[in-house]
């Protein structure tokens, strides 16, 4: 019986072991992501309130899109084939300017000047190809906080082919993983602190009634 | 007492619990978002009536404007379908007024030539329904249920930069760790200025 009893408590110390050095593996990773993350998920705070209350942040401004400042204008004598398509074009233009990047294309056909709005976090450029006169104008957007904090925010990565891009698509993967794991994690953590485990449950239990509520209701 | 960092790990903790739905909400819908090419497919229409319907309406503006807006309202109030929307007018003969709820949407087209209303509706797919709950802000909608969701989402905006600050200080306030800490804020933020830099 006393030695039953001996196994049974061995076997109660081990698994308390293997469980609180499970937490404490958990609350590590908790901090250490936390840490690492946090400018990621203060952009994500920022460009929401941002995005929430755009109209009143855009009171604070003149214009409702930031002003594009030109920063050069410059001959550009390279010829292209008639069949080459306004993303060839576009690309070797942006090599050519050492400008090469995530962007998008718009114009050029009918003669009408081809545009390549360059996407970057800061600052945005405006690249304008005028093949009749071959001309390039540079245009860079001003700084607007919150346009850079709103572009951040929906730039998800792995639209274009560059490695950089696929790296920021990388960290926002990693932000949402991080995400999912801090709420999961944050609460296997305050179930096992005694003390603030009822408040604990019910914050969790306003928390959750509230959401569901609405996700119902509205 | 409750000294100071008692309070703040308490704030964190607590914070943390009653905002864990809309963390998670966050967290598995910007991975739909990031990946499209998850089942995200629009699910079948519904219809639910296609009637007679008078009423002049002054569709002018731009979509969404304040003047369609109102005429939007009207139609929606004639219907007993109050409550978030989005109108534009896909042609100068017609109205498209989209009553959304986080579970369906009801698509409302008033032909005004013909005078005929058509409603249909759409029950959304647990995929849709996240991507919906992470993109309604709320605050731009008419009713109390909408501008009390959009303090909600206010409030894990806050909340998230609270964490950050408590999870600051309780870091430092853990002396075995400030060193690697260190590693893992100054990584975190060389990492984000150098992206942000650079793509």
């Amino acid at each position: 019986m006393g030695a039953r009893t001996a196994a049974g408590g061995v076997t109660k110390a081990t698994t308390e072991s293997i469980g609180s050095k499970t937490a404490r593996l958990v609350r590590r990773i908790h901090m250490f992501t936390g840490l690492f993350l946090a400018p990621w998920m203060m952009m994500y705070a920022l460009s929401t309130l941002v995005m929430a209350h755009r109209e009143f942040i855009g009171s604070f401004y003149s214009s409702e899109n930031p002003a594009l400042i030109t920063e050069r204008e410059l001959n550009y004598s390279r010829s292209f084939a008639t069949n080459t398509t306004r993303e060839e074009i576009a690309r070797q233009i942006l090599k050519d300017l050492a400008l090469d990047g995530a962007h998008s294309v718009s114009g050029g056909r009918d003669g009408s000047p081809l545009v390549i709005q360059r996407q970057s976090a800061l600052p945005q450029r405006r690249i304008t190809f005028d093949a009749s006169k071959g001309r390039i104008s540079i245009e860079r957007e001003e700084f607007r906080a919150s346009t850079f904090l709103e572009r951040m925010h929906r730039r998800r990565g792995y639209q274009h082919p560059y490695a950089l891009e696929d790296t920021w698509g990388f960290s926002v993967e990693l932000a949402v993983v991080a995400m999912t794991f801090w709420s999961l994690s944050g609460i296997w953590l305050a179930w096992k602190i005694r003390t603030t485990r009822m408040w604990g449950a019910l914050a969790l239990a306003v928390g959750l009634g509230l959401f569901a509520l609405f996700a119902i209701l509205i | 007492m409750i000294t100071f960092d008692k309070f703040n790990r308490r704030a964190h903790l607590y914070l943390g619990l009653f905002l864990m739905p809309w963390l998670l909400m966050y967290g598995v819908s910007s991975f739909l978002v990031i990946h499209p090419w998850l089942p995200t497919e629009e699910p079948a229409r519904e219809l639910l009536f296609e009637r007679a319907y008078s009423r002049t309406v002054n569709i002018q503006g731009r979509d969404n404007g304040p003047e369609m807006r109102a005429a939007a309202q009207e139609i929606i109030k004639d219907c007993n379908l109050e409550g978030a929307f989005w109108v534009r007018k896909p042609n100068p003969d017609s109205l498209y007024i989209e009553r959304f709820s986080f579970r369906d949407t009801i698509s409302l087209t008033y032909s005004i030539t013909d005078q005929r209303l058509t409603a249909e509706r759409q029950t959304l797919r647990w995929p849709q329904v996240a991507v919906r709950l992470h993109f309604r802000v709320g605050t731009d909608q008419p009713t109390l249920g909408n501008k009390l969701w959009g303090l909600l989402v206010n409030l894990a905006c806050i909340g998230i930069i609270i964490w950050i600050a408590s999870g600051l200080i309780m870091w430092w306030r853990l002396p075995r760790f400030r060193a690697w800490g260190a590693v893992a804020v100054g990584g975190g933020i060389v990492f984000f200025l150098l992206l942000v830099w650079t793509v």
